[in-house]
């Protein structure tokens, strides 16, 4: 009982922060999206122009995911909705920019929102029948790119620390149960259940810690970046509610040093949390207790597994141990710890206050709910996306990213695998994307085009594992290297047929003999292109690369008839390779590198690869 | 609560690089030998035993920006005589989470995107000349 009348005072505060925050979110603003990639992409010049107007309300928000049209700015006002405008530049005004369309402030979110009534447009389209929103579901992305990501009161307005004061009325168990039946998977790349995750470490006695993986590593994914940039009182909310529902006190955010924004921003929301009594003692004036602290990552890709990131946070090298026992039941400083990727951790506050069943609506038999993705290579429409599991690698890359002439899809990261065209129709789902030799990893998705060289492609990521294998196993310290002799050779048309046994030989012994999934992984990229683009590799032994990026097997030539002496060829050329003689450019074998950068840039396709 | 790790990077952030006096106060600091802090510092790609230079060039290699042709950025640089200067500090980075601006070039902290040869051929020395210029500035105004 006394819990109860205690508790009923934290209701009261969350009423008094969304009063604020509905006034905050549907009133009249300006809002930039100034996340890294935004800032990247000019954000911060053009805030700093409409903010000079002290008469509009100019406020940063994170990323809408539409990468590729940043800057984004959307404006909300006169008790309309909110009209988006896409490349906004600096030197134009802001009615001048192009218009991707409206959209309400609410109706990304899964969740039922109060929310005043705002007047669409009829004369733009809305931003949910664009090609690039048209099939997404956003459930961890809800946040992101609506609110300002340190605004406690608009985080509570769309919905925030709800569900934790629902988890603090139920029993913990209750709560592991909730989880253990959406189905929910981890996110991180493995897809162990997270439900049972949670349910081991609840069984195992005294203390016990909550571990945030935010070590995204993958080249080429970045949506655990945008979460934390954007949207990071999710990942805190549901950590705590992990945190109680395993019986933990204690938290940690390992989070990578090369994404200073983000920490920066969990570093702000974890204090801010602490001020309103969401963290630290008597969490909304209830018994429990929670604390997190931040541990940055000093850039070493294996961290990211999760042995080796308890290793680090203990303050060791990051190499992986031996599992069992898994952290669950022995993790950090020896105790019971669960650690969950930051996608996860942000699916969690949904799936309690829509219930368990919302969630295992979504996605597959297998696979439930939605992934986030990073849309990224030869696409029209690059960014972040998030997508019901199920959907085909084909939607996604040719619908939502409108891509032509696809070679293959690199799914999961270096240690994942690249999908040929032909099989692109296959269902985004773990086990699915298993059986075609690639892997879900934590959601990085490469679109490869005719132009791109599969050899030089598998070479890339070897030599990438190559490096940061931490070195503890000898089969992957070894054999990577090994490997990318191998396929350094076969790249110079030094190869032969007998190589590519060895490869094959090579990888399935890294893959079998390795500790960590790092090491299984580590062969992936190049057992696929094996498996699917064989006949490039037997061009290559026989001295030839077709698509000319291998530049040991091409060269290059101006046509003079071709030359129109534009110039653009010698800006571009990184060797200074080539010269104009007679008003033509030629280029000096000698020093050209064989890069193709003039080749590419040619408007008058002049240049010849042969 | 301390972390070894973040204890060192913010040296590393002070300093640009390790120094041997501040590794053996954090070996004290935390009661761990210095072997131990030296494992460390040459693990992970964040720490450097030597002082890096006065600007700081990094290249992204991740996936996206390699496909997008981040690889002859390199050459670019060596061709601006970069990669021999003692005042530059060249180092690629795997990924920098801004994908979708391929490729990718990070000067003195700043993220530029969509680079091309000829722009980084431009920008470069341009910007060091101005640069050079502006830190002799403040040492004269001193």
């Amino acid at each position: 009982m006394r819990i109860r009348i205690r508790h009923q005072k934290g209701m009261k505060m969350l009423d008094k922060l969304k009063e604020k925050g509905i006034d905050e979110l549907y009133g009249d603003r300006i809002a930039v999206g100034t996340s890294t990639c935004g800032v990247a992409a000019g954000a911060l010049e053009v805030l700093e122009v409409l903010a000079l107007d002290d008469t509009k309300n100019v406020v940063e928000v994170g990323c809408l995911g539409f990468c590729s049209a940043e800057p984004l700015v959307y404006v909300q006002e006169d008790g309309k909705a909110a009209l988006v405008y896409r490349n906004v530049k600096k030197t134009e005004k802001i009615e001048e920019a192009e218009i991707l369309g409206w959209f309400y402030p609410w109706e990304f979110s899964p969740l039922k929102l109060e929310h005043p009534e705002l007047e669409g447009y009829r004369e733009c389209p809305r931003l949910i029948e664009h090609p690039f929103y048209r099939k997404q579901v956003k459930i961890v992305l809800r946040n992101c790119g609506i609110i300002e990501p340190l605004s406690i009161n608009q985080y509570v307005a769309m919905g925030g620390y709800c569900a934790l004061q629902k988890v603090l009325e139920k029993k913990p168990e209750d709560v592991v149960e909730e989880v253990k039946k959406s189905g929910l998977r981890g996110r991180g790349g493995a897809g162990f259940p997270t439900g049972l995750k949670w349910e081991i470490a609840r069984k195992n006695e005294g203390e016990k810690y909550v571990i945030c993986n935010a070590d995204e590593g993958d080249p080429g994914a970045y949506m655990d970046r945008s979460v934390l940039e954007g949207d990071p009182f999710s990942v805190i909310e549901g950590m705590t509610i992990g945190a109680y529902a395993i019986g933990a006190e204690l938290g940690f955010v390992y989070v990578r040093n090369e994404y200073p924004l983000a920490v920066k921003r969990i570093e702000k929301v974890i204090e801010i949390a602490k001020k309103y009594g969401f963290l630290g003692k008597n969490i909304m004036n209830t018994d429990f207790s929670f604390d997190i602290h931040v541990v940055r990552g000093a850039g070493a890709f294996v961290c990211g597994e999760e042995t080796a990131l308890i290793a680090s946070i203990e303050g060791y090298i990051g190499e992986p141990r031996i599992r069992p026992p898994y952290p669950a039941e022995k993790g950090l400083w020896g105790k019971p710890t669960v650690i969950n990727n930051v996608e996860t951790w942000a699916n969690i506050s949904p799936i309690i206050l829509n219930g368990w069943k919302f969630f295992a609506s979504l996605g597959t038999e297998k696979s439930k709910g939605t992934k986030v993705f990073s849309l990224v290579g030869k696409v029209k429409n690059s960014g972040l996306i998030e997508v019901p599991m199920g959907i085909s690698l084909r939607e996604v890359v040719e619908e939502i990213g409108m891509a032509e002439n696809v070679k293959a899809v690199q799914t999961g990261g270096p240690t994942g695998g690249c999908v040929p065209k032909n099989l692109m129709d296959v269902a985004v789902d773990y086990e699915e994307l298993t059986k075609l030799g690639s892997i879900m990893g934590s959601g990085g998705m490469v679109v490869l085009d005719n132009a791109t060289c599969m050899v030089d492609v598998a070479k890339y990521f070897l030599e990438f594992s190559k490096i940061e294998s931490c070195g503890k196993c000898v089969p992957c310290r070894l054999g990577l290297a090994e490997m990318v002799d191998i396929i350094e050779r076969i790249t110079k048309g030094e190869g032969s047929l007998n190589d590519l046994e060895e490869l094959e030989r090579l990888a399935d012994v890294v893959a079998n003999t390795s500790l960590c999934g790092f090491g299984k992984t580590a062969p992936n990229p190049l057992l696929t292109t094996l498996r699917y683009f064989k006949e490039e590799y037997e061009e290559h032994i026989k001295g030839v690369c077709l698509a000319g990026i291998c530049r040991a097997l091409v060269r290059y030539r101006i046509v003079e008839d071709k030359c129109t002496g534009c110039g653009l060829c010698k800006l571009n050329c990184p060797a200074d390779a080539i010269e104009e003689v007679d008003e033509v450019y030629k280029i000096d074998d000698k020093k050209c590198i064989k890069c193709g950068s003039c080749f590419n840039v040619c408007k008058f396709e002049a240049v010849e690869r042969w | 609560m301390k972390f070894l790790i973040n204890s060192l990077l913010e040296i590393q952030n002070k300093h640009g690089y390790l120094p041997k006096d501040e590794m053996e106060r954090i070996s004290v600091e935390f009661n761990v030998p210095i072997s131990r802090i030296y494992s460390i510092a040459t693990f992970y790609n964040a720490f450097s035993l030597k002082p890096v230079g006065k600007h700081v060039i990094h290249v992204c290699k991740g996936t996206a920006c390699v496909m997008g042709g981040s690889g002859v950025f390199e050459d670019t640089l060596k061709q601006l005589g970069i990669l021999d200067d003692e005042d530059f500090t060249y180092q690629p980075i795997r990924c920098f989470g801004a994908c979708s601006l391929a490729p990718v070039v990070v000067i003195d902290g700043k993220v530029y995107g969509k680079m091309t040869v000829s722009r980084l051929k431009k920008m470069v020395p341009k910007l060091f000349e101005d640069k050079d210029k502006t830190s002799k500035g403040d040492e004269d105004a001193r």
